[in-house]
């Protein structure tokens, strides 16, 4: 007997995106978002666009410059916390 | 004598496992504290703070998670200290898909070039910050853990000492402000080669 599949709708799959992107749903969950996603173009259209503004916003924001002399102040601040 | 010792490779284990995280620390306290001066002393503080327990930690744990909850715990006693009631978040939320709705009405979805790419090169690192400093308190500790090191949500609710169904409606309805503020900004700069450059505006290189 064939396994019955169980397609998201538009709405439920949308209602996945943070999670599906972030990693977060069971491999059950991620195989019925992807199924979903094989088949609706515009379901498609809005995930990639999530997926390439958080990649772009987490690649900016995880290159904020540190002060290059930050770990000298940490180092020198523990020193003198013994003193 | 062997207190000395000790106290040495204590130490030394310490350094070792913080400097590592200089970058992920100061980017976490940046977003939290708003102000680079700030974000500094908190690390420092948290740097202090955290040797003096470092007793308590258990080798072989997560140091990064540790170390992060000290930070967060520290900024928000620091906060409380100065203000009685807390922040409380705008209900007026942005719907789901806020800035993709709105690319696709002003017809940007409609050429070769990437919507997200369009939207990102007339917003500067720097107004990306700013965006998640406006957000309210309960949102940005949390989009800072998420947006700085890209940790899973459980790992952010262990920090947090929160469950995870908080952290992921927090960052759910975070996402939703930054895209609102975001789309704000994408307003106020035209595109690149259209105007001269202006204050915190065309930002055509990131």
């Amino acid at each position: 007997m064939l396994p019955i599949i169980n397609l998201y709708t538009c709405k439920e799959t949308i209602a996945r995106l943070d999670d599906y992107l972030d990693r977060e749903l069971s491999p059950e969950e991620v195989r019925r978002v992807e199924r979903h996603l094989k088949i609706c173009h515009q379901c498609t259209r809005k995930f990639g666009f999530e997926k390439e503004l958080l990649a772009q916003m987490r690649e900016r924001l995880g290159r904020l410059e540190t002060p290059p002399d930050l770990w000298d102040r940490v180092t020198q601040a523990l020193a003198e916390t013994e003193e | 004598m062997n207190d000395a010792v000790t106290t040495l490779a204590t130490k030394q284990e310490y350094e070792r496992l913080l400097k590592p995280l200089m970058r992920i620390a100061f980017g976490v306290a940046l977003h939290l504290t708003r102000n680079r001066d700030d974000a500094e002393d908190l690390v420092q503080e948290t740097a202090i703070q955290a040797y003096r327990a470092f007793h308590t930690f258990q080798p072989g744990t997560h140091f990064k998670a540790w170390f992060l909850r000290i930070l967060t715990n520290l900024f928000l006693n620091k906060v409380r200290k100065k203000q009685r009631e807390p922040e409380v978040a705008s209900l007026d939320e942005a719907p789901d898909l806020f800035l993709y709705t709105q690319v696709t009405l002003n017809g940007w979805t409609k050429g070769n070039e990437d919507p997200a790419k369009q939207i990102l090169e007339r917003v500067g690192t720097e107004q990306m910050v700013a965006a998640i400093a406006a957000l309210p308190e309960e949102f940005r500790i949390v989009a800072a853990l998420y947006f700085v090191e890209e940790l899973p949500y459980q790992e952010i609710a262990d920090i947090l000492d929160c469950p995870l169904g908080t952290v992921r409606s927090r960052l759910h309805r975070g996402r939703k402000l930054l895209q609102r503020t975001l789309w704000e900004l994408v307003q106020e700069t035209p595109p690149c080669g259209t105007a001269p450059q202006s204050k915190g505006g065309n930002r055509c290189s990131p």
